[in-house]
């Protein structure tokens, strides 16, 4: 009985386990995709703007690394979700 | 550190003119305004940047000539980019404004915009022609046979679709036009390429309007018809084509005698084009300044900005050359006129590097605070938490030693090596913090972290970069407090104190909850601050805290670039502890740390700089000030 009870709670703890790491994985994996999205967007009118006008170079930059802020943030949750 | 300025108004009489202009030139420090935005003038009864109609016509003319030499100067790039003018000569003195200079020079630019035009339209006709010939090509011997018939013409039909659909719509039409002509139209169809089929349909004269009726009209839907350009019409559809075909050779070589032209020209006057557009934008300038003076019969008005410890030099300057007949006046700026005083930033030597951080911004404000030396604080600071690394830190050591012996003398590189240097050092500060020395083998070695692992103690860092943030964000709002009350804006400055009683209730609380503490006083001052910035702000408080929280999240990239950092470092060490051999190992684990050191120097100096455009800026930064421009002579 104790046997079973025990094998149950390994069980359990092994879904949690499971569990957390499919949270994990779409915390990080939504958010690298929305952030790959917003990227890719504001990278092609990047380029343009820059063939342009070559001094827009340093804030073009800038305004790509701007949605980086998702992708950090789900890291940060995945890593939490993972280490905690 | 945003450099005191005083205005400045010089006021003598008419014939100094040109003597005053001379003497500002020389000084070199007076930032020239257009003196009808100068409200004292209004009382003073002098005409205000008043052109007469010959000098206005004359600028109009001058600059004219200017953008046709820029133009000149671009289409020639254009038509021979391998060339490249080295001898461009400084332009000298010349009288830039006169009628004999404007009618040497003009028919130049003229003659190469012309022939950069001719060119042009030559080529939009050789891809016409050539994209009739793609069509049309292999009906030739047809088109051939039509012409020589009389009473014969033809259509051109094309299909942008699959082979099957395009034989399809072939098939429909042709059974149209068979009942409609009672078979007295043929369908010629061509070989089709990919997504494209072509047909030309051949018919006697007398049936065009059934033709038209039945395949143009009715099907318009299913097909697309070729016309061809109206220019070329000479008389049917198969002659024009014909005609188009036998230009085509005509064509190539005017084409290859416009070029060559425009070649010759790029060799012969790229120099004397180079001159003329300095000269003449230096004559514009002059002439557009002499528009911001004020002028009576007998008297002349300037208005600028002046450093106000270089405002001593130009009084004596002005006292020494005219004795006392030109006489300038200062005052200090009033917050009135803050907008409108041109900024000039002047940092001591261990921040200036940092400067170029503003470079991509406009200016701060007169009156505002120049942020400078907080970016040389906190950008090290920021970087050097995020890689955190002393065995990384050793090659940042190295790099900028590299540079410093490389580019001694180059601003920009010394710039970048001040900036790489304290980046180094503050990365070798946090490495032994952390304990990391590529990864870890800081603790192989046998050494502590002297502070806390990351990779161990991961709440701790989020908490620890949370509250650097919090705090970097306090800083942003205190110097907002100072900037409101320095413009006596007491409502703003009462939402900025709100803002800092929120994050600090915030982390006080946070402690509580994780110390597990009774949160005492913590609740009180955020309800407080938050009845405060209702009354500063109204119903937008409500959104206004929501960014500020965000704001503060924003940090948590200290901790997760850095955390990504180390994992990686540490995968390149388990690398070498578990590969067999020493040689793969040691190969393996320094080509990942070689990447893990670019993108640990590339990604931590974006985000540091970000933090500081988006999260610190946003406090208190105000820009959309002038730049300041003195006028000051040309170096020949």
């Amino acid at each position: 009985m104790e046997a079973d009870l025990s094998a149950i709670g390994v069980g359990l703890n092994a879904v949690g386990i499971g569990l957390s790491a499919i949270g994990a994985g779409l915390a990080i994996g939504l958010s690298a995709l929305a952030t790959a999205i917003v990227q890719a967007k504001v990278g092609s009118v990047a380029v343009a703007a820059i063939q342009e006008k070559r001094e827009l170079t340093g804030i073009m930059i800038l305004l790509i690394a701007i949605p980086e802020t998702m992708v950090i943030l789900g890291f940060v949750v995945a890593v939490l979700i993972i280490y905690t | 550190m945003i450099v005191p300025m005083k205005r400045i108004r010089i006021v003598g009489p008419l014939g100094a003119t040109g003597g005053c202009i001379r003497l500002l030139r020389e000084n070199g420090a007076l930032h020239v305004v257009n003196s009808k935005n100068d409200d004292l003038l209004g009382k003073s009864g002098l005409n205000v940047g008043s052109f007469s109609s010959e000098t206005s016509e004359t600028l109009k003319r001058t600059e004219s000539l200017l953008f046709d030499v820029r133009t000149a100067m671009a289409l020639l790039r254009k038509s021979d980019p391998s060339h490249i003018d080295l001898l461009s000569m400084e332009p000298g003195e010349q009288d830039w404004l006169s009628d004999s200079f404007h009618n040497e020079y003009k028919p130049i630019v003229d003659e190469i915009a012309s022939t950069a035009a001719a060119a042009s339209r030559l080529n939009a006709e050789m891809e016409e022609i050539r994209g009739f010939r793609l069509i049309f090509e292999e009906f030739q011997p047809l088109v051939e046979v039509v012409v020589s018939l009389k009473g014969v013409e033809m259509s051109g039909v094309f299909f942008r679709e699959s082979e099957g659909t395009a034989a399809r719509k072939m098939d429909e039409i042709e059974k149209a036009l068979d009942d409609a002509t009672e078979g007295a139209c043929s369908v010629v169809r061509g070989k089709p390429q990919k997504n494209l089929s072509s047909c030309l349909l051949v018919y006697p004269f007398s049936l065009g309007n059934k033709v038209q009726n039945e395949v143009f009209e009715r099907h318009a839907k299913k097909i697309q018809t070729i016309h061809v350009p109206q220019k070329l019409e000479k008389e049917t559809f198969a002659s024009t084509l014909l005609n188009m075909f036998k230009r085509e050779k005509t064509v190539e070589s005017e084409l290859e005698m416009m070029q060559e032209k425009l070649r010759g020209y790029s060799v012969r006057w790229t120099s004397l084009l180079g001159t003329l557009e300095k000269g003449l934008k230096r004559a514009v300038k002059e002439l557009r300044l002499q528009n911001y003076l004020a002028l009576s019969e007998k008297t002349f008005w300037i208005t600028g900005w002046i450093p106000a410890e270089e405002s001593k030099n130009l009084e004596d300057a002005a006292e020494m050359e005219f004795g006392g007949s030109v006489i300038v006046f200062t005052e200090k700026p009033s917050p009135a006129d803050y907008a409108n005083v041109p900024v000039l930033l002047n940092n001591p030597p261990w921040a200036s590097p940092f400067q170029r951080f503003l470079a991509i911004f406009p200016s701060p404000v007169y009156g505002s605070v120049d942020p400078t030396v907080f970016i040389t604080v906190f950008f090290p600071l920021f970087f050097g938490l995020m890689l955190g690394d002393v065995g990384y830190a050793l090659i940042l050591g190295f790099l900028a030693r590299l540079i410093h012996v490389r580019k001694p003398r180059d601003p920009l590189w010394s710039d970048v090596m001040a900036v790489v240097g304290a980046c180094a050092v503050t990365t070798a500060l946090f490495g032994i913090l952390y304990g990391e020395f590529f990864g870890k083998m800081w603790q192989g070695l046998g050494f502590p972290a002297a502070f806390f692992h990351r990779k161990e103690e991961i709440i701790t860092l989020l908490a620890v970069m949370l509250l650097v943030g919090g705090l970097h964000v306090i800083l942003g709002n205190l110097i907002a407090i100072r900037n409101s009350l320095y413009g006596r804006m007491f409502r703003d400055a009462l939402a900025r104190f709100s803002d800092i009683g929120f994050i600090g209730a915030a982390f006080w609380i946070a402690w509580c909850v994780y110390s597990e503490k009774p949160l005492e006083w913590g609740g009180t001052i955020m309800a407080l601050s938050l009845a405060v910035k209702l009354l500063s702000e109204g119903p937008a408080a409500f959104l206004e805290v929501i960014r500020l929280f965000s704001n503060v999240l924003s940090y948590a990239r200290l901790m997760a670039i850095g955390l990504a950092s180390i994992i990686f470092a540490d995968l390149a060490d388990d690398f070498f502890l578990s590969s067999g051999g020493v040689v793969i190992g040691v190969i393996g684990a320094m080509i990942i740390h070689a990447v893990n050191f670019v993108i640990g120097v590339f990604d931590p100096a974006i985000q540091a700089i970000r933090l500081h455009y988006v999260e610190f800026f946003n406090q208190f930064y105000k820009h959309g000030s002038v730049e300041y421009a003195p006028l000051k002579a040309e170096i020949i």
